[in-house]
């Protein structure tokens, strides 16, 4: 897949095409490009990367499924950080490590490093259990083969199933609530299906936002005549071109959603062929639903009655209607019910199980479902093969070449918190991970890092979690080595090295070999495609799905069970569903009110949200010049006319955001695309970090946190002179301790 | 009749204001550097991606006969090269008439930087500021790069008189048609 690439189209201006032409006939530079998929939203794009002497210069959109030669702006200009910018923190390049947490971290050699972990790692299993051992996957840019061997690390060599990843803190509940329903818990349909249903129920959910080239899909199922039903709280972009907005009350979406069934079934539009052949469950939720008339709904929704009947008049009576979700979902104390009442109005209706309908949970991360594929997560094997099935186990064991394999579900990652506080967990080995900025309750989160006897940490780049550890292992970054990723719809995609490192890094994998290698277990590879060999010849619906044929195809949609198989696109053909009995379960419950609602000292709602230049912690778009310099600390906080002007708040004015855990800094998009009495901030910024504000109530099946509602209250900055300065010393001071070059530039 | 100033206007119906038209903007007119990669700067794009309730898209420099700004312009740095309107940037005082003259809100005023680093007023203690607006890309040989670079495909490049021309055609078939009836 490469070829010689005389021109960068990213900047044609006349004067750099010369430049270029010149170095190219006195031959001192060869151009190539290296087809891979983008390291961000899970869409799964596809891009070129464009490589002059072993760096990075330029992407350009590839010909992929998803992306069809478009980028969004993150897939064109968010490859520089491979290059080592130092604009927010510095690459790794050796490994560092402290013997006594009051010293401060110093560069030694791998050897060194390995050691130390694995005789620390020992001695705490010896003295308290393997099950006082964490480890995380990582769903971004290292890949499925990585987590394959990281999850097998934790559980054939460590010997427990504390092993977890961000899709905890996102869409955890979708696969929890899914399951139960359908028997998987992925997205039923593909992407490119969105753009031929003929209605769209977009719950919760800002696509043009999270994954852009996914909403370019939403415009052109609109233009194409399909009708749109948005439910958010804010009038996202969806919300602008959709037939119907439902501007529910923040945290009320359960009362919302047994709302829908309940006036389907006083209209009689469901479906009862489908409900009589194909599910179980129908009589109980019936009964659920039963006491939601749309009338009593609004009083704790605030959606007017008759808007329900025409979405529910829509979404029934359309030949294919498709149900998208994100956050506005799952990041709820109250999530992984309403994942299982929006499947449970496909059964109700029969919208699904056929092209273009069905439910759609978007993915965020490049490789947060390749993380869930591969296992990396505390109750399941790669394929979603459940530990406390000993049949499952017995096998696993006899192909990892160990007597047995625990069978306790482990402790996810929200769960650490109070794991180590209860004195039940003491190390933690971390894998592309930020979780001091990216989980609730930061101040939380900080003190369980403290108190752990024991922190791995292993990345690309410094961030505020690696200050934590006591020993830091650098591997290659996204771009530096190959695999392959899971985009959000079950899309297997090869993605490529492009250039080697610099520095004394390695493969993740490789690290994660040449520990277990310490405690006497052969974990070794020659590449990433043996790896893959061996997982899928492990996984029934993977068996089929190999390098051959994702390069052959582009792209494989599992499930994929033999040789002949080339995917599947849309899940549950005939109503076959993969539950135990093959049928659909109905699940409906009561409503119940977020953990910290407003009250007198903390007037308002806080919900965080996504915005589309940055990407996740901000390590990697952050040292990106493009992306950077496009939105920057302390970030902003949208918040309604209406209460800006309550609180003498002008809009890019700096303002106060206090919870009962912290309190930060953050500047005002005054913005008349919200409602009053509720303000949203996105997760990426130090200084105006909205995790220190969040609380750690979490769902109680999925153990996802409620980042989408707790109770703060605001307040104007009289001085703004004095915050602007105080916020430039913050910063610098932040961006030196992470190793960055803070120069003059504003 | 005189050919009407062409200019790039954005579909409020496919916005979705992820603005990679912004940053292909900035990069485009970054002569020193190549890429995104060398990208030294603040971004200073030349059209703006503008949320109100309503609708979302880029606003830029429609190019107006009459050019308000460069009217207004009393150092005459704003003039007519062609059909497109441009701004001799070493000649700007940073007076701001030609902000206040634009009805879209176009021009921009924006620190000068030279090898990555702001230009300082000396005697001020002040950045040097100028005018910034839409160029139509008039170096690039494939035209704007906004209209190229958008993946919701929301941006074109509206040629007046070819716009009239072809409307007036469409009419032509629509009336025929009505005779048909």
């Amino acid at each position: 897949m490469v070829a010689s690439c005389l021109l960068i189209s990213l900047n044609n201006s006349p004067s750099a095409l010369y430049k270029l032409q010149v170095h190219y006939k006195r031959g001192r530079s060869e151009l190539k490009k290296v087809l891979t998929v983008c390291p961000y939203c899970g869409s799964g794009c596809q891009l070129y990367l464009c490589v002059e002497n072993n760096r990075v210069v330029g992407a350009e959109p590839a010909n992929g499924p998803i992306n069809e030669g478009e980028l969004c702006l993150k897939g064109y200009y968010g490859w520089d950080f491979l290059n080592d910018t130092k604009i927010l923190s510095k690459r790794l390049t050796k490994p560092m490590l402290r013997y006594n947490r009051n010293e401060s971290l110093h560069e030694v050699e791998w050897d060194e490093a390995l050691d130390y972990v694995a005789d620390r790692l020992k001695a705490i299993k010896e003295k308290y259990g393997p099950d006082a051992i964490m480890g995380t996957g990582s769903a971004r840019g290292t890949g499925n083969e990585t987590n394959y061997v990281m999850q097998k690390f934790m559980r054939a060599v460590i010997g427990t199933n504390n092993v977890d990843h961000c899709a905890r803190v996102c869409h955890g509940p979708s696969v929890a609530g899914l399951t139960t329903i359908f028997g998987s818990g992925a997205m039923s349909n593909s992407i490119p299906e969105i753009e031929n249903a003929d209605c769209l129920l977009i719950f919760g959910y800002n696509a043009a936002d999270a994954h852009p080239l996914v909403a370019k899909r939403i415009v052109r199922a609109k233009q194409k005549g399909a009708k749109l039903i948005v439910v958010d709280p804010r009038r996202t972009e969806a919300a602008r071109i959709s037939d119907l907005w439902l501007q529910l009350k923040n945290g009320s979406n359960m009362a919302l959603v047994n709302s829908f069934a309940n006036l389907i079934l006083a209209k009689g539009w469901q479906n009862d062929k489908f409900i009589a052949n194909f599910t179980e469950g129908f009589a109980d939720y019936r009964k659920t639903v039963e006491h939601y008339t749309p009338e009593y709904a609004q009083s704790i929704t605030g959606i007017d009655p008759k808007l329900v009947e025409e979405a529910m008049k829509i979404y029934t009576h359309s030949k294919n209607s498709f149900i998208l979700w994100g956050m506005g979902v799952t990041q709820f104390g109250q999530a992984v019910d309403v994942v299982k009442g929006l499947g449970s109005l496909c059964l109700l209706t029969g919208q699904i199980g056929k092209p273009s309908s069905g439910v759609g949970p978007v993915r965020g991360q490049n490789n947060v479902q390749g993380a869930c594929d591969m296992g990396a997560l505390p109750n399941v094997y790669p394929g979603y093969q459940a530990v406390t099935d000993a049949a499952n186990r017995k096998k696993f064991a006899k192909a990892w070449g160990v007597d047995q394999l625990p069978d306790k579900v482990g402790f996810t990652i929200t769960e650490v918190p109070h794991a180590v506080a209860a004195g039940k967990l003491k190390a933690f080995y971390i894998i592309g991970e930020d979780p001091a900025q990216s989980d609730p309750d930061s101040a939380g989160l900080r003190k369980a890092l403290t108190d752990l006897e024991f922190v791995v940490f292993q990345d690309i780049f410094m961030n505020k979690t690696a200050h934590f550890a006591d020993v830091i292992l650098p591997a290659t970054s996204w771009g530096e080595h190959g695999g392959v990723f899971s985009g959000a719809d079950r899309r297997f995609q090869r993605f490529r090295k492009a250039v080697d490192a610099n520095g004394d890094v390695k493969d993740d994998w490789v690290i994660i070999g040449e520990l277990a290698k310490r405690f006497g277990y052969e974990l070794t590879y020659k590449d990433t495609e043996e790896i893959w060999n061996e997982l899928i010849s492990l996984c029934p619906s993977y068996a089929g799905a190999t390098y051959e044929k994702m390069e052959r195809q582009g792209s494989v949609l599992w499930p994929c069970r033999t040789k002949e198989d080339t995917g599947t696109d849309y899940l549950f053909k005939g109503n076959v569903f993969q539950t135990a009995s093959k049928k659909g379960i109905f699940f409906a419950t009561a409503w119940r009110a977020p953990a910290e609602v407003p009250d007198e000292e903390y007037p308002t709602v806080l919900c965080t949200v996504r915005e589309v230049g940055h990407y996740s912690s901000r390590t990697m778009t952050g040292n990106c010049w493009g992306l950077s310099k496009l939105a920057d600390e302390p970030g902003y906080i949208q918040i309604s006319e209406e209460d800006a002007a309550r609180l003498g708040i002008e809009d890019e004015e700096l303002m106060r955001v206090t919870s009962r855990r912290g309190s930060v800094m953050s500047r005002a998009k005054v913005s008349d695309r919200v409602k009053a009495g509720a303000v949203y901030m996105t997760y990426q910024w130090w200084i105006g970090a909205c995790n220190e504000l969040t609380i750690d109530n979490l769902d109680p099946i999925s153990k996802t946190p409620e980042y989408k509602y707790c109770a703060v209250k605001l307040e104007a900055i009289e001085d703004q002179a004095q915050a602007e300065q105080q916020l430039v010393t913050l910063y610098d001071n932040m961006k030196r301790k992470m190793g960055a070059e803070v120069s003059n530039i504003k | 009749m005189e050919k009407l100033s062409p200019f790039v206007v954005g579909d409020g119906e496919k916005c979705i204001g992820c603005k990679a038209c912004e940053v292909a903007c900035h990069v485009s007119h970054n002569v020193e550097g190549i890429t995104a990669g060398n990208i030294d700067t603040p971004v200073f794009p030349k059209l703006f991606v503008t949320r109100v309730e309503e609708v979302t898209m880029p606003v830029q420099c429609h190019h107006c006969e009459d050019a308000p700004c460069a009217q207004a312009c009393l150092e005459k740095a704003i003039y007519f090269e062609d059909d497109k309107v441009l701004i001799q940037t070493e000649k700007c005082k940073g007076c701001k008439d030609c902000l206040v003259a634009c009805p879209f809100g176009a021009v921009e005023l924006v620190p000068r930087f030279v090898k990555g680093k702001e230009v300082i007023q000396e005697n001020l203690g002040k950045p040097v500021l100028y005018g910034n607006k839409c160029d139509l890309c008039y170096t690039r040989e494939k035209g704007p790069i906004c209209v190229e670079t958008c993946p919701q495909q929301a941006l074109r490049l509206v040629e007046p008189h070819k716009e009239k021309k072809e409307k007036n055609k469409k009419a032509v078939a629509t009336i025929i048609g009505m005779f048909k009836k």
